[in-house]
């Protein structure tokens, strides 16, 4: 049984400005201990994926349909208390902004060993033990003197240490993490990626990591699913999406990231901005800012397609995309291709389309 | 002024902010000062980008203002054009706003909300007297053609822009008065990647256009190496290396550097490069450590000749000492070791001798023997005196035991090829690369 699976699910925000479809007829899985990452610009609707597998999400929004199995029981079908045992303690969450997480009012070291305390049925003492070897193992030195420090007195660093500590003070299956090093310096963020891969492994905890940086998933997932506008537009193991990427966003996406050794003299852009989920573009949402966009494209939704076989994609499918390539073609066929350059010398696969201008 | 003297040029310049406790310090004429910027020597040459990079808190913004003094500099000088800037009387200071214009990281914070977008880029129009009218009009719809924006789109607010656009617009305002330089503080780093694209190429397309120097502020070193002509990277108030764009990028590195680019995740899932690693953290710059301030952290901090032993060990060794000299308890110093009983703990102070030892061992990564016997005795002697918590004498122990150059000598900015300047030990003449060791220690 996979762990988490997540079938059909369509999240919406009734705003003012209209109806948002943050999140439309989503699905994916994530096996046991297995690392996922979720990629894609602002407002492609991670976070929202990540909050709803949490069942954190409040009104003016609303998990419309679908299924999240967990271990094989629906997160959506589960009573409040249930959903409530579950956080924190299967699944726990680390976010981008650790003032959120941490309450400034208790004292960090408090914070985790209640946590412990609660779902673990520890004696506090055991509780205070765990939670200072915790601390330790997170790169905190004077783990015991800083249990009993306030939030604000850990740097920024360290209060994202102190919450890869509590996401894993109960031992949790999985580890949902929104954008968790976005907000450090390059050198605090290896250290922190590093740590937490790490434990991960050696917990055998799962991790859903939500991030827009190309690069720490490189670094950390196996497989990964680039977002865009809602939906899931390629899911693939981490290798075949850096050196195969087969939809065009994607290609986008790791064309504009400037790179060390780079001497390309400018970068390519993905032309024009997300589209306002309010109102999607027709047939392909992304056709306004694809370089191979055709006129079938602003009719036909493409649906996620093993890019194999050519089959719908189930949940199962190595690598799946969407763009009508992959179902009734494109009479003028993707053009880019990837440089591969190899890892030995540093720049790897680069990114140059055929017919894409400024 | 000949076309190979920079256009603007900073010299020693230091701004220290006052940062003395409370009136019982005042009082005791005890003063604090936060040394943001410290000695910092540039120059920005027509036509070019240089690129200024750094952890946050290095200094990089405070050094961005004060080169238009948005800030005041504390100490050293600003010249722009060969003329000095720093005593500038406030309407010449008018003027030259006229020359050197500053771009904001935050495109969210950094426009009057209040203000249509028409107004927020007409307004340096106005302020400097430029246009009026129908020309005032008609110049901020080309200003808006400029950065790409649909000059229909004037009397919009900028809540109805995304964050490129804003950003944009940012770019338009500071292009109005039709400038020489553009300091940009960390211009992209609030957009996603493919906008950030989008502006970095309007960026270099608009230099090219007007022929703008800029000098672009920045913590992604891939951005800054994308952009930059030349790229000074700084810590903690100092310029640690300076050099043409190449050069940062290759040996010889500044040991910082070469950190920074280490650490920069590569989108490349079978990239092997290693990884290094930086003890500690960035140091407080209100009490900067001594000699090269990087010493605290620098992986190739510069071995004591007095002792065989690996750099790694060195680096922990170093470690042990300078975590020693902060204690408070013996806990900053020691490990926890792997209970055998899930939620059970050794405190060290409840530790034996044995136990003891290796908290400390594990804590500072130190094998359980040193293989250099003296530098051994000296490392056990100051276990012994951490487990009778005796801490001062501990770090004293250990402040006699262990030295390195890097602590006692403030490195200059040896030139090591043209236009290439590294501000460490490791290029003074005096440190012996073959046997890396420092001085004339045969
Ligand atoms: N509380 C909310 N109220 C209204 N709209 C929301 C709310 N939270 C998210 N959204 C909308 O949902 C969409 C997806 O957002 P999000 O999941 O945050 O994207 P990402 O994490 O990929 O940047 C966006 O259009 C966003 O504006
Ligand atoms: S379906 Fe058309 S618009 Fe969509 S990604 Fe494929 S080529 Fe581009
Ligand atoms: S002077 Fe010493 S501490 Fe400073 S960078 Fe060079 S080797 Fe490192
Ligand atoms: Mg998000």
């Amino acid at each position: 049984m996979a762990l988490l699976e997540v079938k059909d699910l369509t999240v919406r925000f009734y705003t003012q400005e209209g109806v948002v479809t943050a999140v439309d007829d989503l699905s994916y899985r994530i096996e046991k201990g297995e690392k996922f990452g979720v990629v894609g610009e602002s407002g492609a609707g991670k976070s929202v994926t990540a909050l709803s597998v949490l069942r954190l999400i409040d009104s003016p929004g609303r998990i419309e349909s679908g299924e999240i199995l967990f271990k094989g029981q629906d997160l959506l079908e589960m009573s409040e208390s249930e959903i409530r045992s579950i956080r924190g303690n299967e699944i726990s969450m680390i976010f981008q902004d650790a003032q959120t997480a941490l309450n400034p009012v208790y004292t960090v070291g408090g914070q985790i060993a209640e946590a412990i305390e609660h779902h673990l049925d520890y004696s506090s003492k055991e509780a205070k033990a765990r939670t200072i070897q915790l601390l330790d193992r997170v790169g905190i030195p004077e783990a015991e003197e800083r249990f009993s420090d306030y939030p604000h007195e850990f740097s920024g660093g360290m209060q994202q240490r102190a919450i890869i500590a509590m996401a894993l003070s109960c031992d949790p299956d999985l580890i949902v993490a929104d954008e968790p090093t976005t907000a450090l310096d390059v050198t605090i963020e290896a250290q922190i990626l590093d740590e937490l891969r790490e434990l991960a492994d050696e917990f055998d905890t799962a991790i859903q990591l939500i991030t827009h940086d190309l690069g720490v998933i490189a670094e950390v997932c196996d497989r990964v699913m680039v977002m865009y506008a809602g939906k899931p537009v390629e899911k693939a193991p981490v290798e075949e999406l850096y050196y195969d990427p087969k939809h065009p966003y994607t290609v986008g996406l790791m064309s504009s990231i400037p790179r060390v050794n780079d001497k390309r003299d400018r970068l390519q852009t993905i032309p024009g901005v997300m589209p306002d989920l309010v109102e999607l573009p027709s047939g392909c949402s992304f056709h306004p800012r694809c370089p191979f966009a055709e006129e079938k494209c602003t009719r036909t939704e493409p649906p996620l397609t093993d890019v194999d076989s050519g089959e719908e994609a189930t949940l199962g499918t190595e690598h799946s995309a969407a763009c009508l390539e992959y179902t009734e073609g494109l009479s003028q066929g993707l053009t880019y291709s990837v440089e591969t350059t190899g890892p030995a010398d540093g720049a790897a696969a680069q990114y140059v389309d055929g017919d894409r201008d400024e | 002024m000949s076309s190979a003297d920079p256009i603007l040029r900073v010299e020693g310049l230091e701004k220290y902010y006052d940062s003395t406790g409370g009136f019982i310090d005042k009082l005791l004429g005890r003063s604090q000062w936060v040394k943001a910027v410290d000695g910092v020597d540039l120059e920005l040459r027509e036509g070019e980008t240089l690129g200024v990079v750094g952890e946050s808190g290095c200094g990089k913004t405070t050094l961005g203002r004060s080169m238009l003094r948005l800030i005041e500099p504390t100490g050293g000088s600003v010249y722009y054009k060969g003329e000095d800037i720093t005593d500038l009387s406030s309407s010449d200071l008018r003027n030259l706003r006229k020359d050197i214009q500053y771009i904001f990281q935050d495109p969210f914070s950094s426009l009057n909300p209040r203000l249509t977008v028409g107004d927020i880029i007409g307004e340096p129009l106005d302020i400097h007297d430029i246009a009026s009218g129908e020309e005032r009009k008609e110049r901020i719809y080309e200003l808006l053609e400029t950065v790409g924006l649909n000059p229909s789109h004037a009397n919009r607010y900028p809540h109805e822009f995304s964050g490129g656009q804003r950003q944009r617009i940012g770019i338009a305002r500071a292009l109005a008065v039709d400038p020489e330089v553009i300091v940009c503080d960390e211009p992209v780093s609030a957009l996603d990647v493919s906008v950030q694209a989008q502006i970095l190429n309007l960026m270099e397309n608009l230099q090219e256009e007007f022929g703008l120097s800029y000098v672009f502020i920045a913590h992604d070193l891939s951005v800054v190496e994308h952009i930059s002509d030349r790229i000074a990277v700084m810590y903690l108030g100092e310029v640690a290396e300076i050099a043409p764009t190449e050069e940062v990028f290759e040996p010889p590195y500044h040991p910082y550097s070469e950190a920074l680019l280490s650490a920069i995740p590569e989108p490349d899932p079978l990239w092997e490069g290693e990884q290094i690693f930086l003890s500690g953290t960035v140091p407080s710059p209100l009490n900067p450590p001594s000699g090269c301030r990087f010493h605290t952290r620098c992986p190739k901090v510069i071995r004591d000749a007095d002792y065989d032993l690996s750099q790694e060990t060195w680096r922990s060794v170093m470690d042990m000492k300078l975590r020693t000299r902060e204690a408070d308890s013996v806990g900053s110093v020691t490990a926890e070791l792997e209970g055998e009983v899930t939620g059970s703990r050794t405190s060290p102070t409840d530790a034996s001798r044995e136990q003891f030892g290796e908290m400390v061992r594990t804590e500072f990564d130190l094998p359980e023997r040193l293989p250099d016997d003296d530098a051994e005795a000296a490392v056990s002697e100051a276990i012994d005196l951490l487990r009778d918590e005796e801490l001062s004498e501990a770090a004293t122990s250990l402040e006699d035991a262990f030295t390195s150059p890097c602590s006692t000598h403030e490195p200059d900015a040896y030139e090591v090829s043209e236009n290439h300047h590294i501000s460490c030990l490791r290029f003074d003449d005096r440190f012996d690369s073959e046997r890396e060791l420092f001085g004339n220690a045969a």
